[in-house]
Formats: C-alpha cells, sequence, structure tokens
C-alpha cells in the first residue's frame, strides 16, 4: 500500500484505526447500556482467585508485610496476628455498634449494610466495591456512609451481588457543602490526594481550621451528612481562600459501610426555552 | 496458532499486574502504564501487522479489568499503532528516541480520548489534573519504559538467534559436504 505523503501511514493504518475506534465506541456504548455486565461479571468473577492473588503478592511487595524469618519471628508473628484478628472484631464490632448508633439516631433514612470487598485507585478514579448488590436493593445513586455516619460516596456501578462505590475524594465526584459555624456553601473537588478542596471562599469568610463541614441540599446526596473537617485555610490568593477538607469517614480504611437505601438522586430536566 | 496463544497470555497478564499490582507502587501518584510501554515495544519489535492485533485486544483487557466503561482504553490506546508506523519514515536514526517520541505522543493522546469517553459518559473527570497531574508524569514513565522494553526484547532475540545459529552450525558441521550458512 502507498503511504500517505510519506508519514508511514497506510490506508490500511487509516481503516484499522477508523474500525477499531467504531467496536471501540460500539462496546462504550453497549456497556453504559448494561449489555455487557452479565458478561463482564462473569468474568471478573472467574478470573477474582487469580487477581486476588496478584493483589496480595502486590500488597505484600510494596512493604506491609514480610515473611517471618526465625522460629521466634514466626511466633511473634503469629501473636500479632491473633491480636490483629481480636483487634479487628473489636473494631467490627465497635462499627456495628456504630452503625446501629447512627441508624437509630437518623430514623429519616432506610439503610443496608455491607462489607468492602475490593478497593480501586487507579489514576481517574477512587472505588470500593460492597458485598451488595441489585439483589439487595441497591441502586445506582444511592449514598453510602461510613459506620459512624459520614459521607463516603456513591454507588456507581450496581452488579446482581456486588456493587462498586465511588468515593468522595474520586475527581469525579462533587459534593455541595456548607460550613455551618461560617455560613458559607460550595462545591467540593478532589486534590488528587486524600483530602478535598473548597475554592472561591469570599476572603472574609470567618472559616478556622477544625471547623465541621456537611452536605447541603443537592441532587446527589441528602442534606445534614458529615463531610470532613477543616484542615488547612489557605490565603495566599488575593481575593479567595482555598479551604482543605479532610473527610471524617476512613476512606482508606473502611471494612463495612452504611448504605442509605430510600434516597436517589433526582435527575435535574433543563431549563425551559 | 501458539503464538498467538502466548500472545494473548502476555497480555491478560500484563493487564492484571497493571489493574491489580501497579496501583501499590505509583510514582508521582501515578499507576504506571505498563501495557502503553509493552503495546508499543511489541509494535516496534514484532512489526505493525501484529501491533492492529495486540494493541486492541490488550486495550480491550485493560478496560475489562478497570472499572471504566468497556471500550474506553480500546479507543484510548489506538494511537499507537499510527503512531507507532512512524518510524517506517527514518526520520531519526535512533530506534529508541523515536520509541520514546513515540511514547510521548501516545500517553497525551490517550489522555485525552480517555478522557473525552469519560466525559461523554456523564463521569465528568477533572480535565486540568487529568492532563497535568495524571498525563505528564505517565507520558514521561512511559518515554522511559518503552524503549527500555524494546532494548531487552532485542537483546532476548539476539540471544535467542544467536543460540539457535549454533544448533545449526552444529548440525551443519555434522552434515558433511554440506555449506555452512550460518557464521
Amino acid at each position: 500500500m502507498t503511504p500517505i505523503r510519506d508519514t508511514g501511514v497506510t490506508p490500511r493504518t487509516g481503516i484499522w484505526f477508523a474500525a477499531v475506534f467504531v467496536v471501540g465506541v460500539f462496546l462504550v456504548v453497549l456497556s453504559q447500556r448494561g449489555v455487557l455486565d452479565p458478561f463482564q461479571n462473569l468474568g471478573l468473577r472467574l478470573a477474582s482467585p487469580f487477581t486476588g492473588a496478584v493483589s496480595a503478592i502486590a500488597e505484600l511487595l510494596s512493604g506491609e508485610d514480610g515473611p517471618p524469618q526465625t522460629e521466634l519471628e514466626a511466633r511473634i508473628e503469629e501473636l500479632l496476628a491473633e491480636k490483629a484478628s481480636l483487634q479487628e472484631r473489636a473494631g467490627q464490632v465497635a462499627e456495628l455498634e456504630a452503625m446501629l448508633g447512627f441508624t437509630q439516631a437518623n430514623p429519616q433514612f432506610q439503610y443496608e449494610g455491607a462489607s468492602v470487598i475490593e478497593r480501586r485507585t487507579g489514576n481517574f478514579e477512587n472505588l470500593l466495591a460492597i458485598d451488595r448488590g441489585s439483589d439487595d436493593g441497591i441502586k445506582e445513586g444511592m449514598v453510602v456512609l461510613s459506620p459512624q455516619g459520614s459521607l463516603a460516596g456513591h454507588i456507581v456501578r450496581v452488579f446482581a451481588n456486588y456493587s462498586w462505590v465511588r468515593l468522595i475524594i474520586d475527581s469525579n465526584v462533587a459534593v455541595q457543602v456548607e460550613v455551618p459555624t461560617a455560613d458559607i456553601d460550595g462545591v467540593t473537588a478532589s486534590d488528587g490526594g486524600r483530602t478535598l478542596t473548597l475554592d472561591l471562599v469570599l476572603k472574609n469568610a470567618n472559616v478556622q481550621v477544625g471547623d465541621e463541614v456537611i452536605s447541603s441540599a443537592g441532587i446527589n446526596f441528602p442534606e445534614g451528612l458529615i463531610v470532613g473537617l477543616i484542615t488547612n485555610v489557605d490565603n495566599s490568593e488575593e481575593l479567595f481562600l482555598r479551604v482543605t477538607i479532610e473527610p471524617t469517614a476512613p476512606l482508606f480504611g473502611l471494612d463495612s459501610v452504611l448504605v442509605i437505601t430510600n434516597f436517589e438522586p433526582d435527575a435535574l430536566e433543563g431549563p425551559a426555552e | 496458532m501458539k503464538q498467538w496463544a502466548i500472545a494473548v497470555g502476555v497480555l491478560l497478564a500484563v493487564a492484571v499486574v497493571q489493574c491489580y499490582a501497579l496501583p501499590y507502587f505509583r510514582v508521582a501518584g501515578v499507576r504506571f502504564d505498563l501495557m502503553m510501554a509493552v503495546l508499543i515495544a511489541w509494535a516496534f519489535v514484532r512489526g505493525i501487522d501484529e501491533g492492529m492485533v495486540v494493541v486492541p485486544l490488550g486495550a480491550f483487557m485493560v478496560s475489562f479489568f478497570s472499572l471504566e466503561p468497556l471500550g474506553a482504553s480500546v479507543i484510548a490506546y489506538s494511537p499507537v499503532v499510527p503512531l507507532a508506523m512512524v518510524r517506517n519514515i527514518n526520520a531519526i536514526e535512533s530506534e529508541l528516541l523515536l520509541a520514546a517520541a513515540v511514547a510521548l505522543a501516545a500517553t497525551f493522546l490517550q489522555s485525552i480520548l480517555y478522557l473525552i469517553v469519560l466525559d461523554g459518559t456523564g463521569y465528568a473527570p477533572d480535565w486540568s489534573r487529568g492532563m497535568i497531574e495524571v498525563s505528564i508524569p505517565a507520558a514521561f514513565m512511559n518515554m522511559v519504559a518503552a524503549p527500555l522494553l524494546i532494548l531487552a526484547w532485542r537483546r532476548a532475540q539476539r540471544g535467542r538467534s544467536q543460540t539457535t545459529s549454533g544448533l545449526t552450525f552444529t548440525n551443519v558441521r555434522r552434515s558433511r559436504g554440506r555449506r555452512l550458512e550460518f557464521r
């Protein structure tokens, strides 16, 4: 085939590129309509022993754990594991107590408890998988809380028996919030790390480090949920303050969560012409 | 057929490592895009014809194991093939330098296409963060990784062909009266 203007790219490459692009778009459309979900669900389930092992090895290699070298060290590790198990059980009991306390104090919502089964942090995403899905009444858009009732995220993808939660620190999530003590509101944005930022806060606003930030009336989240605490107020800009918020929910250490099942986001209609 | 089975196995392993292991080893807050480096190296070492098969296949596997709209990576990785074809024009003598340039361009195009797909499917990604905090470190990582992979692959090939030549040489020596074709 003749190259196009000596770039080395042949018409065959153009046809290939167009074909791959069309197939890609077709797959995206099918995926968005949920047509491919059963197929993907089955594939991920079949691969889960292998993928789980790869994750476990990577976790080990990344420095969080190490093999025992001597008998004494093995014994120490055994005891530490026992202690960790007891602590985990105590933690689970504490989480369940916290859940119970929160649900009893906030009877306006209906809840479904769930365990975290996987964490996924990519370049563009911060997600959790929980062990409740459409069979348990979970729907996209439902709000997810930590056991203590702090806002953690919302459901973005639902399968029969598990769902994916997009965390509030994900760059694709914005939460409408207010700082009651300073009487200001705004929309949070992810700073790409473990905290949130609130930009364009007027310089004369009386925000202080330690102030509590809660969700305000919006379409995606119910109002009054604790989002986080202010950890930094940057006044280096001329007109506005940049406020850093640390989420109160332990997003990287969650073992169980609460899903609010009687709140679904409103779908706004476009403005009238 | 056996070669393609090996190719599928390799791509599957790369996709699983990329999605399940590499998030634990971030550099500058970014997960290394091993699949991109492998696909570029593949297109350079094994040729464009193989690249045309392995690029969509590898991209689909990454898409499958990530929680993204299935097919987003197929679109995002597709510029690798036309970009890798640029090596045919021999504009730069050094193959490794060219691979680095292709890795740079492919990573930026990948990020743009990926963000367009996410935008189009209602994910509303943060474009400025995506381009500045993700694409730039990822592009530099791929610029280093793709040429290194090519170098390693070529060396492995050379080693294998030398071994093969040696065996043939022995075989040829054993068969008397035949001309030696390998040195």
